[in-house]
């Protein structure tokens, strides 16, 4: 069972690896602590394979557990953070002072100063929108209905395209 | 292409930082998982600790058993609040994390708990307090009244009262006002689904 579940979690690592190290940056800036909730992951995620019966698919299990983490990372630490907002009062940010600020960082900055500033499940749900997964594959992990997703996919979207229009170097 | 698409090829081609952790790091860090918040609150302990020693040793010093024993209530108090302390301010365990079906149910199941803390923290965090606090006002302003200074017994027996109601309340309004804060997004959460 331990060589089976070592193996398991190698292959998981090896596949996920970099996701869970993306999905670890939007819960934590500090490179110290996003270490510690990228150790918790892998833990979690070691530790899941006796739970894990193949109803879901690895990519599933393995996003639901690292979200799970995050989430529970933001839970605990937030409130001594600056204040999230929902997709709906991100709005101004990309126009206004954030709009130049962002504008002289990278795309990739861009992007993650939208992810930062947004509250779960909106955070939750840009993750995995970024990481590629689908409206069906977002309501497997996250657990709510196609319509919530699809709202706010739209909204992403929409955001995603006003912020790359506005800044010049996007 | 399109924007969003641009987003997302430039988020998942992000620069990667090193990190390794071997089987024997996931074998240890899986006895300590959440090690963060078990630090915090290890602070928290020693404090306490700390506090139900000095308590401790100050009744063994103190005359009179009234005062004694509101010392000892008091160090009792704080013992019983570290204990809660270590069983409501906890993170999620690993099997929580692991277990919950989907990310809605484990957030709406951390933050109810959260939610529920908070708002009984009268009765976890105040009232194991107020007896040891309450014996040992009631033994200083009988000391006072011995002494035959009234006006300060008079004094010290009204302003004592208001002092820790005021603190007590203060502490009870935070911890409301947080709860609040939770509840409105539980309400969110249950709307957005």
């Amino acid at each position: 069972m331990s060589k089976e579940q070592d193996a398991w979690y190698a292959r998981m690592a090896a596949e996920w690896g970099a996701a869970l190290q993306r999905i670890a940056r939007t819960c934590e800036a500090d490179p110290d602590r996003r270490r510690d909730v990228l150790q918790d992951m892998h833990v979690a995620i070691w530790k899941s394979h006796r739970l894990y019966d193949g109803r879901c698919s690895e990519r599933t299990w393995i996003y639901r557990i690292a979200t799970n983490v995050a989430a529970n990372h933001v839970n605990n630490e937030r409130r001594r953070n600056a204040p999230l907002v929902t997709l709906d009062g991100v709005e101004d940010i990309a126009s206004g002072d954030t709009a130049e600020r962002v504008e002289q960082d990278l795309a990739l900055k861009k992007i993650m100063a939208l992810v930062d500033r947004l509250e779960n499940p909106d955070r939750t749900i840009m993750t995995l929108y970024l990481e590629g997964l689908d409206a069906a594959a977002i309501g497997e992990v996250t657990g709510l209905s196609p319509g919530a997703i699809a709202t706010r996919i739209s909204r992403i979207k929409t955001l995603l395209s006003r912020l790359f229009r506005e800044a010049p170097n996007g | 292409m399109a924007d969003h698409d641009t987003a997302r090829k430039i988020w998942t081609h992000q620069p990667q930082e090193t990190f390794t952790m071997s089987l024997d790091d996931i074998r240890t860090h899986a006895s300590s998982f959440q090690g963060r918040i078990a630090a915090r609150n290890m602070r928290e302990h020693i404090v306490g600790a700390l506090l139900i020693v000095v308590f401790t040793g100050i009744a063994i010093v103190a005359e009179g058993t009234l005062a004694r024993l509101g010392l000892l209530l008091t160090a009792a108090g704080v013992a019983f609040v570290m204990w809660q302390l270590h069983r409501q301010a906890r993170g999620a365990t690993i099997d929580e994390v692991c277990l919950v079906a989907d990310w809605t149910r484990f957030h709406r199941t951390q933050l109810v708990r959260q939610r529920d803390a908070l708002r009984n923290v009268w009765l976890w965090y105040l009232s194991p307090l107020v007896p040891g606090a309450a014996l040992s006002w009631i033994a200083a302003v009988l000391g006072i009244v011995a002494e035959g200074n009234i006006p300060s017994a008079l004094t010290f027996g009204v302003l004592g009262p208001l002092v820790m109601g005021g603190v007590f309340g203060g502490v009870l309004w935070l911890n409301r006002e947080a709860a609040d804060a939770l509840d409105a997004e539980i309400r969110k959460l249950d709307a957005g689904q």
